[in-house]
């Protein structure tokens, strides 16, 4: 069976390392380090799920994640928002937006790994 | 009365000719229920036969049953065992995920401000705390200078003469101070709100300090982690800071050779 694809988005190396740590052994990655570069990439790769950081330059996640779920082709990849504010309100605006699941920072790997295959149906 | 007798004769006859057949019909249907006993006798042996085989079969199988039982209820514990084995192993492996990418992060560089934002990364992704002040100790050895912060008022922690509260006597101590492992009675006045205060350790002499303030709300506190991630910070974000001040010296004065 073909490996799955999960775009990582983050604009901090140290989080997108850890993210590539607990995944690679499972899954082919592609990394994009804000929203706009998601957008392109998701167009671009056709990922099986993209872990979306909330709070990142030039377009922060939870805008990204609207615009995916609006956009044919790549809307219906789900999305796992990466934050490290867990408030209602933020989890409300990710859940409104489309995402599909959220972990909280810092990761922890089992929690991701659990997610992550949840949905990509594994 | 001769025509009498010969009558009564004939009936007598009739009556023993009559009983004669009836005798014979009875005595033929006697054989035939003896057959049908025997053939019924000998058809409840072989059920008792099947009834026997079939009773041996329950018992093996009430038998393998049990044996297949003990043998799931054996299998279901491996189970919960492993289970647990392979949290334990990804937790190992997420621990040394975190270690090596702390450790990588700040080695990968020699730029004095990637190196401060390094440090920061790591206590805000990984240790989880968006309130944090990195300290160096001045050229007169006397106080903490801020050198770089996250989330907190600058102003109140700018300069921290060395032995001077929790963060001071840290850096002055070399002895980290950590919130959870410290009774409630012994909060620093005025730094309530302080998780942890690691000094950065070169050798046997303090270069500086990492103060963290409020932890994240989704955590509870610091973990084992959290402790091999603050030691390890407090000696290598002093060593990557140091090897960032050789780095600027070898910049500015090409002539030097380390």
């Amino acid at each position: 069976m073909a490996r799955k694809k999960i775009l990582l988005v983050d604009d901090t190396e140290t989080v997108l390392l850890i993210e590539k740590m607990i995944l690679n052994k499972s899954y082919d990655l592609v990394t994009a380090r804000n929203g706009e570069e998601a957008i392109a990439t998701a167009i671009a790769e056709r990922p099986d799920l993209i872990l979306l950081d909330v709070i990142m330059p030039r377009m922060g996640g939870l805008e990204a994640c609207r615009l995916i779920k609006q956009r044919p082709g790549i809307s219906r990849i789900p999305i796992i928002m990466v934050t490290t504010r867990s408030e209602l309100h933020n989890v409300e605006t990710a859940f409104r937006n489309g995402c599909a699941d959220y972990v909280t920072k810092p990761i922890d790997s089992v929690e991701l790994l659990t997610k992550v295959r949840n949905c990509v149906g594994e | 009365m001769s025509d009498e007798n010969e009558g009564m004769k004939k009936y007598v006859r009739q009556v023993l000719d009559d009983t004669n057949r009836y005798l014979h019909e009875l005595l033929g249907n006697i054989e035939e229920l003896g057959l049908v006993l025997g053939s019924l006798r000998i058809e409840k042996s072989q059920i008792e036969a099947e009834l026997l085989v079939t009773r041996n079969e329950l018992e093996q199988s009430l038998e393998e049953k049990t044996r297949l039982e003990q043998k799931l209820a054996q299998i279901e514990s491996e189970n919960r065992q492993f289970s647990g084995r392979y949290l334990e192993v990804e937790q190992q492996n997420a621990s040394l995920a975190n270690l090596y990418v702390a450790s990588f992060r700040l080695h990968a560089t020699l730029d004095r401000a990637e190196v401060l934002s390094v440090i920061q990364e790591i206590i805000i992704n990984l240790i989880g705390s968006e309130e944090l002040a990195i300290f160096e100790v001045d050229d007169n050895r006397s106080a903490l200078r801020l050198v770089a912060s996250f989330g907190i008022n600058d102003e109140s922690y700018r300069s921290i003469p060395l032995g001077h509260g929790t963060i001071g006597r840290a850096a002055s101590t070399g002895k980290p101070w950590l919130a959870d492992q410290k009774r409630s009675d012994e909060a620093p006045v005025g730094e309530s709100n302080l998780t942890a205060c690691v000094p950065l350790r070169r050798g046997e002499s303090t270069t500086g300090a990492i103060a963290i303030f409020n932890l994240l709300p989704q955590k509870q506190g610091l973990e084992q982690l959290d402790h091999e991630l603050l030691d390890l910070l407090s000696t290598h974000a002093a060593a990557a800071l140091h090897c960032t001040g050789l780095q600027a010296r070898l910049d500015t004065n090409p002539g030097v050779t380390g």
